[in-house]
């Protein structure tokens, strides 16, 4: 479906080795919203094929961003979780897209924004809110990144064509060099999955497999320590 | 107590005020729909300049030619639009790679390394001559991929009362989807004209639009856009 049928006329970033204290891992709204609510409404509306691919592709995607969270940690590269939500509690002050598309947007306390078990935040983490599908529109994220020196990112989450594509492209243009996980990422259907990776490849990220990011991971000078 | 509220009163001076009244009548008559045209400059849409040069270089014969004859229908139905929204007296805002120094120090490394950025002043930097600025229109020089990357856009745009923007430029799946995408996050109601956008290849320029129109906003033709009403009101 989606050939490499043109030149690599674009390289947006050489591969080279992660440094920790300049590192960051971003997961991206892998909550309880995003995991059942979502897919209910899916399934709800009669597209049980859609919904049960989608159920799969995130179980799948879990033990991974659980196994890179837990490298990440052992290596002292900052895992950040990022989630989707209202402050008010109701929506209202959420990005005009998420309104517009009745997208849920609860309180922070409530189960939506309750981060999987598998890939919840350790104690001490920075767990951040953001009211858009981009982190940098929604979010302090880019204020915070500079200030613990981040300028490399590794990105996994839900959606690949919509939060995590937006985030990615906010990342590249504040600056940061960016690796995205392939496979610590899911969408609806698998065609939307591959096309923003595509999409992300050729402009504005580096994508690699787990296996190869861990890899990276694995390779890192350990100069926090 | 009363002594020093007459200390108070008297540091603005009547006759000041009268001179500084404030006119919010001025601000309410401004329409609030504007076209955008992004990054229809020699770079990316003169054969003979920067992207053309590299294609050629890399021996993509075939997709050079389609993409710079995708480019000169975008550019055409750009130029409609442009000439529509002038008529009607209608905002315009251009945006163009054009970054501050000659050897680029000022772009971030990724655009830099994809060699997507040009001078200011250069050839490259340069409009199409079909949908160039003319006098009063704003012309907003960048170097990210998204027109809000750049903090001033937003706020500009604020400050002209704008709120609908009619998005059209190249390429899809580069600088107009990161614009529509942040345009819609940040309160603007985008709206992207899809045969007015050209991307370098085809499943990416219509993978890019049906991700904004399923998410973040319309996606209409130049037609459809030309066939509503163009007034102060949306389309």
């Amino acid at each position: 479906m989606i050939t490499e049928d043109l030149p690599r006329i674009f390289e947006p970033q050489p591969i080279h080795p992660l440094v920790a204290r300049r590192s960051a891992m971003l997961t991206i709204d892998v909550q309880r919203g995003q995991v059942f609510s979502l897919a209910n409404k899916v399934r709800d509306a009669g597209l049980h094929d859609i919904a049960t691919a989608y159920d799969s592709a995130v179980q799948a995607i879990l033990p991974r961003i659980r196994m890179l969270q837990d490298r990440c940690r052992a290596r002292h590269i900052e895992v950040i979780h990022l989630r989707f939500g209202s402050f008010s509690g109701t929506g209202s002050d959420c990005s005009q897209p998420f309104r517009l598309s009745g997208h849920e947007a609860a309180a922070w306390d409530r189960s939506d924004q309750i981060i999987d078990a598998v890939v919840a935040p350790h104690p001490g983490e920075i767990v951040m809110n953001k009211v858009s599908s981009g982190a940098f529109n929604g979010s302090d994220l880019d204020a915070v990144l500079r200030r613990l020196g981040v300028d490399t990112l590794i990105v996994a989450g839900l959606v690949t064509a919509s939060c995590v594509e937006s985030t990615i492209r906010g990342a590249a243009d504040c600056g940061y060099n960016v690796f995205v996980v392939s496979d610590a990422c899911a969408d609806w259907t698998d065609q939307q999955h591959e096309l923003s990776l595509a999409i992300l490849r050729r402009w504005f990220a580096t994508v690699l497999d787990a296996e190869r990011i861990l890899r990276l991971i694995a390779g890192v000078e350990n100069d926090r320590a | 107590l009363r002594e020093w509220k007459t200390i108070v009163r008297e540091l603005v001076r009547p006759e000041l005020r009268t001179i500084w009244t404030r006119k919010e009548s001025a601000l309410s008559a401004l329409p609030n729909q504007a076209l955008l045209l992004i990054d229809f400059q020699q770079l990316l849409g003169d054969s003979s300049v920067g992207l053309g040069e590299r294609l050629r270089a890399l021996g993509a014969q075939e997709l050079a030619q389609r993409y710079y004859s995708d480019a000169a229908d975008a550019t055409r139905n750009a130029e409609r639009l442009l000439r529509r929204f002038r008529s009607a007296g209608l905002p315009v805002v251009h945006t163009h790679l054009a970054c501050a120094t000659v050897d680029g120090r000022d772009v971030g490394a990724l655009q830099r390394r994809l060699e997507v950025w040009a001078a200011n002043g250069s050839p490259a930097a340069d409009f199409l001559s079909a949908v160039r600025p003319v006098s009063g229109e704003i012309v907003i020089p960048r170097t990210t991929f998204s027109l809000f990357a750049t903090g001033v856009a937003a706020q500009l745009l604020r400050n002209c009362g704008i709120t609908k923007l009619v998005i059209t430029g190249i390429g899809t799946e580069w600088s107009v989807a990161s614009t529509a995408r942040d345009a819609a996050e940040l309160g603007f109601e985008p709206l992207v004209v899809e045969d007015a956008c050209v991307g370098l290849e085809p499943t990416h320029h219509r993978a890019s639009l049906d991700f904004l129109e399923l998410w973040y906003c319309r996606v209409r033709s130049t037609q459809a856009v030309l066939s509503a009403a163009i007034t102060a009101s949306p389309v």
